[in-house]
């Protein structure tokens, strides 16, 4: 099993987190979040920050822009206000969404 | 049970380790000779002790588990070792350790729920506040607010101040600790920094250097406050008449015979339980307001400067002009921006009592009009 780490819901960081493990924020988040494996906001998070990791799912607030590097998916209670760049870009039917989307290569290059 | 026959494995890998000294106490009785922890003399497997417990003379397998994170690069027994008697029974060894999260916090159930763990390769920049329990097995470059507890594991380290309930320390620690409850250093825990904590827990193998101040006002109370005094009277019969001051030879015959009767002093030494509120802020280097509850984490603190984080006011050009006296007459003064101007009193007549109202006002150039009501 991967290593995770869970904010839990009443913690709120100001900052940056980096990191090469898969996360779930629960609380509030406001800053940087860089991490080499998936990021996920569960329905509680909050989370105003620059995100950049392999995977993204939002099933909360995020405010911020987005680089992912293989996928970004807006869960149906998301909602997420900022640019996306990913190859590969999910909104789910009933997420909110404001900004921009550009999809581009994956790292190998592929699409 | 035959299956997990191990007295007769060898145990190279555990070398100099002695079995006698775990974290948890011996969990089985220690029966062993000390020479089954050399491969030369294997005991033989003809004889098997009768006693219920066949890994009697073996570590358990959580200790096991344990030493071999530690000693990482210790290889495992191999299966076949041409020492013994009989045919190794395979060893079911656990799973390959996992990452230290679970291993430290299953051993150690003292967390409550609610733990949030902060995994080996984070690293936190900034300034964290939680209500929930903390186990840091990563690295926080952030100040951290908790009204719970923080565990530092082995592998973290915490390179800033703390502003804690309760803070365990088993890693690495650069700051200053205040905790309302608690504070204790694990064997492993490397501190550098101040602590202010009621109750203090060093153990063994703890390094430390720095201050600690732990509440002196009311070490002092407990030490200044007299001891008790045993009571030496007998309780008086009610029926016996008050004894009356008797005077002369007779009194200090009478004086004699009873019992002197000692008044009490308090007779209960108050410990007091609480938590300190009075911690004196002219021995803490570092001035933060201290937390009793969550709601105290919403208030405007008093911030530490942390890097590009620190929250600055901004200054608005316009409102510092606003402030500049202008050139006008020394006697009008500066509009102030909570209130608006208020406009000059307006002049009266000097003594005609006799004036109607509308009379004492003459046209003033300073009468906002009737937006402004009142004096």
């Amino acid at each position: 099993m991967e290593a995770k780490t869970v904010l839990g819901r009443t913690i709120e960081i100001e900052g940056e987190i980096e990191g090469d493990e898969d996360l779930v924020v629960r609380g509030s988040v406001r800053g940087t979040i860089r991490s080499r494996k998936d990021v996920t906001v569960d329905d509680s998070g909050d989370v105003e920050a620059t995100i950049s990791s392999r995977n993204l799912s939002i099933s909360g607030k995020l405010k911020g822009n987005v680089d992912v590097k293989a996928r970004v998916e807006l869960c149906k209670e998301g909602t997420m206000i900022g640019d996306i760049r990913a190859p590969r870009i999910v909104l789910a039917d009933g997420s909110k969404f404001r900004g921009g989307i550009e999809t581009v290569l994956q790292e190998d290059g592929t699409p | 049970m035959t299956s997990r026959k191990k007295w007769n494995e060898p145990v190279q890998d555990l070398g100099e380790w002695d079995t006698s000294v775990t974290d948890d106490g011996p969990d089985e009785v220690e029966a062993a000779p000390p020479q089954l922890l050399s491969t030369e003399t294997p005991v033989p497997a003809a004889t098997p002790t009768p006693s219920p417990r066949t890994r009697a003379e073996t570590p358990s397998r959580a200790e096991r588990r344990r030493h071999r994170a530690q000693s990482a690069a210790a290889p495992e027994p191999p299966a076949a070792e041409p020492v013994e008697d009989e045919p190794t029974v395979k060893i079911d060894e656990p799973a390959p350790v996992e990452a230290p999260a679970e291993v430290a916090v299953a051993e150690r159930p003292t967390l409550p729920s609610e733990t949030t763990a902060i995994g080996a390769s984070i690293v936190i920049r900034g300034r964290l506040t939680t209500a929930e329990n903390l186990a840091v097995f990563g690295r926080i470059d952030a100040e951290i607010r908790s009204t719970g507890a923080v565990r530092v594991e082995r592998s973290g380290v915490i390179n800033a101040n703390m502003s804690v309930h309760t803070a365990s320390i088993d890693g690495i620690l650069v700051g200053n600790v205040r905790a309302t409850d608690l504070v204790e250093l694990l064997p492993n825990a490397r501190v550098v920094g101040d602590l202010v904590t009621p109750r203090l827990i060093v153990h063994e193998g703890a390094l430390l250097r720095g201050r600690v101040e732990m509440d002196g006002l009311q070490a002092l109370e407990i030490l200044e406050q007299s001891p008790v005094q045993a009571p030496t009277a007998q309780p008086r019969d009610p029926a016996e008449p008050r004894p009356r001051a008797a005077v002369g030879a007779q009194a200090v015959a009478d004086a004699s015979e009873r019992p002197p009767i000692v008044r009490k002093a308090t007779a209960k030494v108050t410990v007091p339980v609480d938590p300190p509120r009075a911690i004196r802020a002219d021995v803490v280097d570092w001035d933060e307001p201290e937390i009793v509850s969550p709601s105290d984490l919403r208030a405007p603190a008093v911030r530490v400067p942390v890097e590009p984080f620190a929250a600055r006011v901004p200054v608005d050009p316009s409102a510092v002009k606003a402030d500049y006296r202008s050139p006008r007459s020394p006697d009008a003064p500066p509009p102030s921006r909570l209130e608006p101007a208020a406009p000059p009193p307006r002049p009266r007549p000097a003594a005609t009592p006799s004036a109607k109202p509308a009379d004492a006002k003459p046209a003033d150039p300073n009468d906002k009009g009737s937006w402004f009501r009142g004096r």
